[in-house]
């Protein structure tokens, strides 16, 4: 493969990378918003089955923590995967960037 | 106590209503994210990071499933309550007591309607018409109040039967968790 093949790739997996990390932020800003929305919700409905309601909340809030747990764990991997190419001599980041100025 | 602001209530419902589509949105992207990064990234890591990838995007969908269900609890309450009034607040342990409150001047008043009824014939006397003028309007008070009586009573079973509605959809929510995958100690 050509070292610019190769960095077309690289750059792809890049740009895909920082997508995925732009989607964690979002999903990090739902978690949040999702917070706000309970607590709104807990101050307009006081009711005995609002404790019941809070215990099915924190559950949820686990679940959605751990799938933000998993996608960092793949951005990293990613990071990884990109931080070999750069070891490899071919220097494919460099090359996509080469290939980039060349096309501007 | 039960205390119910019906206008708070559908804001938290449009911003629920907004954030699970946005959560959506995400979800069908990170989805199609990584299907794109497997188009250029082609080696047995990427097949291993796809195949459990696989399992993140049911996981995505199952949160999706979760907080939904929890969207359809906020909108049974309001649904509930709308009928009922823009502020509530209720002691349902209280109906007894308002009840034994209301029948205590209920009986009052039959006790005035039955003395009344025990004058026997009054047309002798000149002034009768306002006697009889005042036991219809105990008569009218009589009426209001077992009104009264019956609208409270319905207000506290239409409470209790929304309470009963929104506990049974509470309990009916099953969360399902999304297990730590955590890739990179698969290594």
């Amino acid at each position: 493969m050509l070292p610019t093949e190769i960095g077309m790739e690289v750059t792809e997996v890049i740009t895909n990378k920082s997508k995925l990390d732009s989607y964690i932020n979002t999903e990090k800003k739902i978690d949040y918003t999702l917070n706000d929305i309970k607590d709104n919700f807990k101050e307009a409905y006081k009711s005995p089955n609002s404790s019941m309601l809070d215990y099915k909340n924190i559950q949820i809030s686990n679940s959605e923590f751990a799938k933000l747990r998993n996608l960092r764990s793949y951005s990293q991997y990613i990071d990884k995967y990109i931080y070999k190419y750069k070891e490899t001599g071919v220097n494919a980041v460099d090359a996509a960037k080469n290939l980039h100025a060349g096309l501007e | 106590m039960i205390e119910v602001n019906l206008k708070q209530l559908r804001e938290a419902i449009n911003s629920y209503n907004n954030v699970i589509k946005t959560l959506e949105d995400n979800n069908t992207a990170i989805i199609n994210n990584f299907n794109e990064l497997g188009k250029h990234w082609q080696d047995e890591r990427i097949n291993k990071l796809s195949a459990s990838f696989n399992l993140e995007s049911q996981r995505a969908l199952k949160l999706e499933k979760n907080v939904k269900s929890q969207l359809a609890v906020y909108r049974e309450v309001a649904k509930g309550y709308e009928a009922i009034g823009r502020q509530v607040k209720c002691n349902l342990s209280g109906q007894d007591i308002i009840n034994a409150k209301i029948d205590n001047i209920i009986n009052k008043i039959n006790n005035i309607i039955a003395r009344y009824d025990s004058l026997g014939d009054i047309s002798f006397y000149p002034r009768a018409y306002l006697i009889r003028s005042n036991k219809r309007k105990m008569k009218l008070i009589l009426k209001e109040f077992k009104t009264i009586k019956s609208e409270l009573n319905k207000k506290f079973n239409d409470i209790r039967e929304i309470e009963n509605s929104v506990q049974k959809k509470i309990a009916a929510i099953k969360v399902e968790y999304i297990t730590v995958n955590n890739y990179e100690r698969e290594e």
